[in-house]
């Protein structure tokens, strides 16, 4: 989309998520579970993984999966995100 | 990207006058296309109409054999609505097929429609569910809607406003994606009505269209073995980098007989 578009909307970005210095526990998850190599596709990841708990908190693997079709990674082969996204989401739930 | 005139209307009245007084002006739904066209200057319009503030073009009615559907209403509302999920089950499952969640929240049934891509998803729903499309000056049958590739029987000044579908007593989509895409190398909608078996093809051809020989078929025997040794001519089919015209004349077979084992399931 274009950013004139999302005039008087608000916009939240990876910049935006960690709190007070501590970080999201989706972000958490992916440092523990090493979610990422390169890091490049990485905040395109924890903002769509982010959306889709907020759809489903309670993903399993399979919607974890068709969720993340729109982001491509080119280094994991995506295992550890998945493993990353379904912690990430089990912490959010406590 | 060059540049252009931006603008978002707030009713469909102001949008109709800012398109008959610019040079060139082009309307933006989703901008799932006409966006990266923009973006490799493919597409150089004078004014960009964004109808994302025009609430009347989004929303889904249900009217009993009919449904009406907005221009504007994205993928992901169609494919989560209850209505539709309800009533027209196939269609809800269709636009969550389509593309990927982020192209799912932006993209838009009207947008689909217009742009008349030959490898989308929708306007093998529009042929196949009977549709009428609505403008802001007329009503147009399916069946005379799709005129070519990206071209429709739309005219320049003209605002797509929404799509009514019948309801039919039973149908399904069933589509060979593209793996990176999600674009339909060949889709194929079957919908049963009391009147008959439509059948709607996309991807395969220029433009999506109606498979006469197979609606012959399933309208006297609603069964995939209705399908057995039907041979789907190649001629006029596209041949690319994905799938030769063969192939995908083959795959009209198969997407046909999976669509109607899903329907008859």
């Amino acid at each position: 989309m274009l950013a004139v578009q999302a005039q008087g909307a608000a916009v939240l970005t990876i910049e935006g998520v960690a709190k007070n210095g501590e970080l999201h526990p989706m972000q958490q998850a992916f440092h523990e579970h090493h979610g990422l190599q390169c890091g490049f596709c990485t905040p395109g990841m924890i903002m769509s993984a982010l959306d889709l708990v907020r759809h489903s908190p309670d993903p399993d693997e399979h919607e974890i999966r068709e969720w993340l079709e729109g982001n491509l990674c080119r280094c994991t082969g995506y295992q550890n995100i998945v493993r990353a996204i379904s912690a990430g989401a089990k912490a959010m739930r406590n | 990207m060059y540049d252009f005139n931006y603008h978002r209307p707030a009713s469909l009245k102001d949008a109709k006058k800012i398109l008959a007084g610019a040079s060139d002006a082009k309307i933006v739904a989703g901008g799932m296309t006409l966006l990266p066209a923009m973006k490799f200057r493919l597409a150089r319009p004078s004014d960009l109409i964004d109808l994302s503030e025009l609430t009347e073009l989004r929303g889904i009615r249900d009217a009993g054999d009919k449904m009406e559907v907005g221009a504007m209403t994205r993928h992901a509302e169609v494919a989560g609505s209850d209505v539709v999920r309800s009533r027209i089950p196939a269609l809800a499952a269709l636009a969550m097929g389509i593309g990927d969640p982020q192209v799912r929240n932006r993209g838009t049934l009207g947008g689909s429609v217009a742009n008349s891509d030959p490898a989308a998803d929708y306007p093998a729903a529009v042929l196949a569910l009977d549709a009428v499309i609505r403008t802001d000056k007329r009503e147009i049958p399916a069946d005379r809607f799709f005129t070519g590739m990206f071209e429709t029987a739309l005219t320049t000044d003209e605002i797509l406003t929404s799509v009514v579908f019948a309801r039919p007593k039973r149908a399904a989509y069933a589509k060979f994606p593209n793996p990176a895409s999600r674009y339909a190398v060949v889709g194929v909608m079957v919908a049963e009505f009391a009147t008959g078996t439509r059948v709607a093809v996309t991807g395969a051809g220029p433009r999506a269209f109606r498979a006469a020989q197979l609606e012959r078929a399933l309208s006297a025997d609603f069964s995939a073995a209705a399908l057995d040794g039907l041979h789907f001519e190649a001629d006029d089919l596209n041949s690319d980098l994905h799938a030769s015209a063969e192939y995908r004349a083959h795959l009209v077979g198969v997407m046909a007989r999976r669509a109607v084992a899903a329907a008859c399931a």
